[in-house]
């Protein structure tokens, strides 16, 4: 291995140990977000063909099975490090094979791995770095000029249509590069449609197609960079700075016309489906990094303006960087949350409500089963349960709130502090919260540091 | 000999301005602007505890700050030689009377005429938005604008080290107080794609000092803004405006009153310069003011800057373009061998001065008397500010609340700073609920959600709303405490329970 490549991953796993090693002293476990618990609830109902998951994917499998020997929370690190470590190494010989000079390589990972898609995909959705890794993996393997190789292709790009309905884009994408790159086109191609007709086909037959998660429209922006709030959102500085680089590479570049239109569709894509804004971090990364690398390069009238800009740019990077990585401090399971499971652990096992973003957490870490999840309900309901959590939430009417909660059968509600600062509602005694008041209906069983615990009492 | 004379006239136009402006400013008692009085609330705080207020507990009945702190620091160093009053009123326009200078540089830069260049000095003096806006207002507005035009003046001489590092110095500057340096950048950016599409070569300290504004600026208003930015998103550029007081903030671009506002010589003769521009003679520094327009037009057409700042740093653009028209003017008349017809055509520009911006610039500033907080209000404040208990929540129109808060010293429901308040639009249509309607149970309601315990019937309120009393006011639960020349306080002494269905 090159020197390059061991500080490159001395970095990323130094970065690595200090999230880690932060989250588990500040909040005790370092798994992160709902879409992280979401694969582990996944897994751990694996066997009982749980209706919550509409596929399951080999990443659930390999979960389920390996997580009977491992600890989850190490298997999920472990994971973390080995998907971003050999990510690094694939990229450094991607780049080498399209003779990139060392500085650039350097700085085009250093974008990268300061960025906060990184992190987020490595750290806290894991499987987007796996998956993220997988088409690396599958692009590495078929512009390699060795025949056997693009068969072997073949593995990563099962594995990565597996791990999603929607991924066949990323896939279709990635072949467009190949093709943009290599002006060839193998066989191996063909195996792609035939997985993906023979893994989807019955389940599309039989429920079909299920829903996607599209952003918020309210919120675009803000999904899409991580400045604004978003999880797996790109830092704003790194896609200004990748703009201009576009703008400097343009000369050299005119030729691929094909790899601009499909990096275009890439960001539209994600823009509109952040889960698969992966693919967007390596274009910013490989733009940015071409940018930097262009202002260092040339030779400047006024040095100390080189300095200056140079200085501003790393400072920028390094400013989205740590906001977010500050702002991860913020994100759930916090210890509170934790304290306030370990609560309904002492409760029966029933159903029980509360913000969709929370719902695998509560299930993962309590015996409840949540109503209200993230967006990958069961997608004949979906329309439904969309409407009563919207209704339930914000109704004052307490008739239409019981005959909601009834029909869910739900006996515990649960209130987080988010919930009360603008993710349901903004003020003092809004919507549902009016109706706690009454006393004959609910009662307040837990309540810390803004957690709290609500019983539903009885019928109407 | 002829040099000192040049220098001197210039001296002497900037102390005409000074003068007119102290004299306006200071025939009123109070400033035209609420904004200043929150200015004055943050230079008071440095004063006394040597920081700004971040963390304020009256607005808003208690809320935290996003902003820049160093234009109050500037301001409170300026206290060390005389009273606070005096330096609201006095530096602002001292910057907005120095840019008649930085306008003389510009000029002279870009035609190499000392006369055109003090005939274009003078014209800036009577902007009428910009006069109008500045002579009475404490805001960083006027300190912003000046530093604009610096920066524009060392970008014109960029070839020089000197200029290199002014230009360097003033971005950060400007950076560090206002989010305006993002318009400066625009411009910039749209400077360097008309040179590429017209075919002209920049020179390459220009690029490189434009990266660098462009990166720093952009960084700085992340590090400044984080919080708004992940509080609002987006939206954070129309300042959580509530939507009832957006068109007033961020109007619609109508060019007559455009036209109105710059006044329609400076206006007119501008448009010309571009068009001539564009069509034959293709002048660097000319596309640099023609791309700052272009980037104000285009933020004033989306509406993403505020109307008036849109207006003032297009007429100052425009003021400045007019300049180089005197000079293709004054050089066709030499070049047709008409050198008597110089004076002719001076008389009949000046003529055109008085009527299309020295008129209007007077007539502006004789309506915005007017719109100065009227004493009778300032009284009401001042009263409370002795005469109700600590920590009282006060009630006043938004356009007020700075004022309130200041001259009362108690706690406000709302003001104009709408950044990091999430329930803007509640508390507007409370407070509009307070002063319009017919029920008493809707008012008290609205009265209750903030825990109101006074609510002021301002001269301002019953303009603003058009009423003449609150309609549901009886003794049962209002208590009249303040009733002078026209303005009542009353005190709230009603709740309303609420209960579950």
């Amino acid at each position: 291995m090159k020197k390059r490549d061991i500080f490159l991953i001395s970095i990323v796993v130094i970065l690595f140990s200090i999230i880690f090693l932060s989250r588990s002293m500040s909040h005790g476990t370092v798994i992160i977000d709902d879409e992280a618990y979401f694969d582990l609830v996944s897994a751990q109902n694996y066997n009982n063909g749980a209706d919550n998951v509409p596929f399951s994917d080999l990443y659930v499998i390999f979960l389920h099975f390996v997580g009977k020997i491992v600890n989850y929370e190490f298997l999920l690190m472990g994971l973390s490090f080995l998907s971003a470590i050999i990510t690094i190494i694939l990229l450094s010989s991607v780049y080498e094979k399209y003779k990139l000079d060392n500085p650039s390589i350097y700085i085009i990972h250093l974008v990268m791995i300061f960025s906060p898609q990184f992190i987020s995909s490595y750290t806290i959705s894991i499987r987007k770095g796996v998956a993220f890794l997988l088409l690396i993996l599958t692009f590495y393997l078929l512009s390699n000029k060795n025949k056997r190789m693009n068969i072997i292709s073949i593995i990563p790009m099962i594995l990565y249509i597996t791990m999603g309905l929607y991924n066949v884009i990323m896939l279709i994408i990635l072949f467009i590069i190949v093709f943009a790159f290599e002006k060839k086109m193998t066989k191996t191609w063909m195996v792609a449609p035939i997985v993906f007709l023979g893994y989807y086909l019955p389940f599309l037959l039989t429920k079909g197609v299920p829903y996607i998660h599209f952003a918020n429209s309210q919120f675009l922006l803000k999904d899409f960079f991580s400045d604004f709030g978003g999880l797996y959102g790109a830092s704003i500085f790194g896609f200004i700075l990748a703009i201009m680089g576009v703008f400097l590479m343009w000369k050299k570049t005119t030729k691929i016309i094909l790899l601009y239109l499909t990096s275009v569709s890439l960001i539209v894509i994600s823009y509109f489906m952040p889960e698969y804004n992966y693919f967007v971090m390596l274009l910013i990364a490989i733009f940015a990094g071409g940018s930097i690398y262009y202002y260092y390069k040339r030779t400047w009238k006024a040095d100390f303006i080189k300095n200056l800009t140079l200085m501003v740019i790393i400072c920028g990077l390094l400013f989205s960087f740590i906001s977010f990585i500050v702002q991860l401090e913020d994100v759930q399971p916090t210890e509170n949350f934790l304290e306030m499971t370990d609560f309904l652990q002492n409760l029966d096992s029933s159903n029980i409500i509360s913000h969709y973003s929370n719902g695998f957490m509560i299930e993962y870490y309590s015996d409840m089963d949540a109503v209200f999840q993230s967006h990958l309900c069961p997608i004949d309901q979906k329309e439904k349960l969309c409407k009563d959590t919207e209704i339930l939430f914000a109704s004052r009417n307490l008739e239409n709130t019981m005959s909601i909660l009834q029909e869910y059968k739900v006996k515990y509600i649960i209130i987080t502090p988010e919930m009360k600062n603008g993710l349901v509602w903004s003020k003092e005694n809004e919507g549902m919260l009016f109706l706690f008041r009454n006393k004959n209906f609910f009662r307040q069983i837990y309540n810390s540091r803004g957690y709290e615990v609500w019983q539903v009492l009885k019928d109407v | 000999m002829k040099k000192v004379r040049i220098q001197w006239l210039i001296l002497l136009i900037f102390l005409f301005t000074l003068a007119l402006r102290l004299f306006l400013s200071f025939s009123t008692s109070t400033f035209s602007d609420d904004e200043s009085y929150y200015v004055a609330r943050q230079v008071e705080n440095i004063i006394e505890n040597k920081v700004p207020l971040f963390n304020d507990e009256l607005s808003y009945s208690g809320r935290t700050f996003v902003f820049s702190p160093l234009y109050y620091y500037l301001m409170a160093f300026f206290t060390i030689f005389m009273p606070l009053n005096a330096v609201l009123h006095l530096i602002p326009n001292l910057f907005a009377s120095l840019m008649v200078v930085v306008v003389y540089l510009i000029t002279l830069n870009i035609t190499g005429r000392k006369k055109v260049a003090i005939f274009t000095a003078l014209a800036s003096v009577f902007i009428p938005i910009f006069f109008k806006t500045t002579y009475n207002s404490a805001t960083s507005l006027s300190f912003v604008l000046f530093m604009s035009l610096m920066i524009i003046y060392f970008f014109l001489n960029i070839k020089s080290k000197k200029h290199i590092s002014g230009f360097i110095i003033f971005m950060v500057i400007l950076s560090l107080i206002s989010p305006l340096s993002l318009l400066l950048i625009l411009g910039f950016l749209i400077y360097l794609l008309l040179c590429k599409l017209g075919g002209i070569k920049n020179f390459d300290e220009e690029k490189e000092v434009i990266i660098f504004a462009t990166f720093f600026t952009i960084w700085s208003q992340f590090v400044l803004y984080k919080r708004a930015l992940l509080n609002h998103g987006i939206q954070v550029i129309w300042q959580n405006i509530p939507k009832k007081m957006i068109d007033n903030h961020f109007a619609a671009f109508s060019m007559s009153e455009a036209i109105y506002q710059i006044g329609f010589v400076l206006f007119l003769f501008g448009i010309l310069v571009i068009y001539n521009n564009i069509f034959s003679e293709k002048d660097r520094k000319i596309y640099l003011f023609f791309g700052s327009a272009i980037s104000i037009l285009i933020l004033l057409w989306f509406r993403l800057i505020p109307y008036v700042v849109g207006l003032i740093y297009l007429s100052l653009i425009f003021v400045i373009l007019f300049g180089y028209f005197l000079y293709t003017l004054f050089t066709f008349i030499k070049k047709i061998h008409m050198n008597s017809y110089r004076v002719l055509a001076v008389f009949i520009i000046s003529i055109l001065i008085l009527i299309g911006s020295i008129i209007p610039t007077f007539i502006e500033v004789y309506y915005s008397f007017d719109k100065a907080s009227s004493t009778t209000d300032m009284d009401s404040f001042i009263w409370m500010n002795t005469n109700i208990p600590e920590g009282a929540v006060v009630l006043a129109p938004v356009e007020q609340g700075h004022t309130l808060t200041y001259f009362s010293q108690k706690k406000n429901v709302m003001d104009s700073h709408f950044i990091l308040i999430d329930d803007v639009e509640e508390r507007q249509s409370s407070i509009d609920e307070v002063y319009l309607s017919v029920f008493k149970n809707n008012a008290i309601r609205s009265i209750n959600r903030y825990n109101v315990d006074y609510i002021v019937l301002s001269e301002y309120a019953l303009d603003a709303y058009n009423i003449t009393e609150l309609r549901y006011i009886d003794e049962k639960c209002f208590s009249e405490v303040y009733s002078e020349n026209g303005a009542k306080i009353f005190k709230s002494l009603c709740t309303i329970e609420e209960r579950s269905t």
